[in-house]
């Protein structure tokens, strides 16, 4: 019965605070009162049927303080037109550049590259390897399908002043 | 000013509705009393969960068939915690057609058990 309690109260707190400021105090109430003799009368069955009734009504109580919400909100973009037209007009260029913005980057990073368009069937050496050796492997046409190398990193030497530093 | 709306637009009432109206028709009541009340009254077999009570109660107000009743009842009686609700100039115009439309369900009942059993 604790528990049952406990789970009640905790979802009879979450109703939206409109609902709580006028019923809240008496609907805990009531739900204090009936529960033991809920418990006597109707054993653990009743028990689930108490908290399932509060966890049903929930959903329900937002539902309709969102088209209490939306009403309102609706009379008063009604009654003044202009306001209405620039927060519409704001909105609608809002959701179309996010859009646009998100839908383009996701093109981007999503998109099959030509190169890896087989990523899993792609290796590379652990160690940088020869030029001869990725001939080799170029040639022998039964190990890869075809051979890229690069070179990152191309050292050089600067001389400064008469003074020489060795860049990678 | 308000609208003068037609009762039979809220009929068949919603039978959660018509038990907290039934409890309120004798006079002013809080929700756990209705609670009780209807409990009594069906001999345990309605039970008003305390949640559908007061989402009931809300749309009750907001359809303006009962509302909150600054009257109490006698200090001994009276739960000073508790909301007392009565019903309103419609909310019993509304109770009294749904009687009536469940009267005159019961005399169709009675009349074709009586045809069956002839």
């Amino acid at each position: 019965m604790n528990l049952a309690w406990r789970i009640y109260r905790r979802l009879a707190q979450a109703f939206p605070h409109e609902f709580n400021l006028v019923y809240g105090d008496e609907m805990m109430r009531a739900g204090e009162d009936a529960i033991e003799q809920i418990a006597k009368t109707r054993g653990s069955a009743g028990l689930i049927r108490l908290i399932a009734d509060i966890a049903i009504r929930l959903p329900l109580e937002y539902l309709s303080e969102m088209r209490h919400d939306m009403r309102y909100a609706s009379r008063a973009l009604i009654q003044s037109p202009g306001f209405a037209l620039v927060g519409i007009v704001s909105m609608g260029l809002g959701i179309a550049l996010t859009t646009h913005v998100y839908s383009s980057n996701w093109a981007l990073i999503t998109r099959e590259l030509p190169a890896a368009a087989n990523a899993e069937r792609l290796v590379m050496p652990e160690h940088p390897v020869s030029y001869y050796y990725i001939e080799q492997y170029r040639n022998q046409n039964t190990l890869f399908a075809g051979v890229a190398a690069f070179e990152n990193g191309v050292p050089f030497n600067v001389s400064l002043q008469g003074q020489i530093n060795a860049k990678p | 000013m308000t609208k003068k709306r037609d009762p039979l637009l809220f009929l068949p009432l919603k039978p959660q509705w018509f038990h907290i109206l039934l409890s309120l028709a004798a006079g002013e009541q809080h929700g756990y009393g209705i609670m009780q009340e209807v409990l009594n009254r069906t001999n345990g077999k309605v039970r008003l969960w305390p949640a559908t009570l007061y989402g009931s109660i809300k749309r009750l107000i907001e359809a303006e068939l009962i509302q909150e009743s600054a009257e109490r009842p006698a200090p001994e009686f009276d739960d000073a915690r508790r909301r007392y609700y009565r019903l309103t100039r419609l909310g019993t115009q509304v109770l009294d057609a749904e009687c009536e439309r469940l009267q005159e369900l019961v005399r169709v009942i009675q009349v074709k058990r009586a045809l069956v059993t002839e």
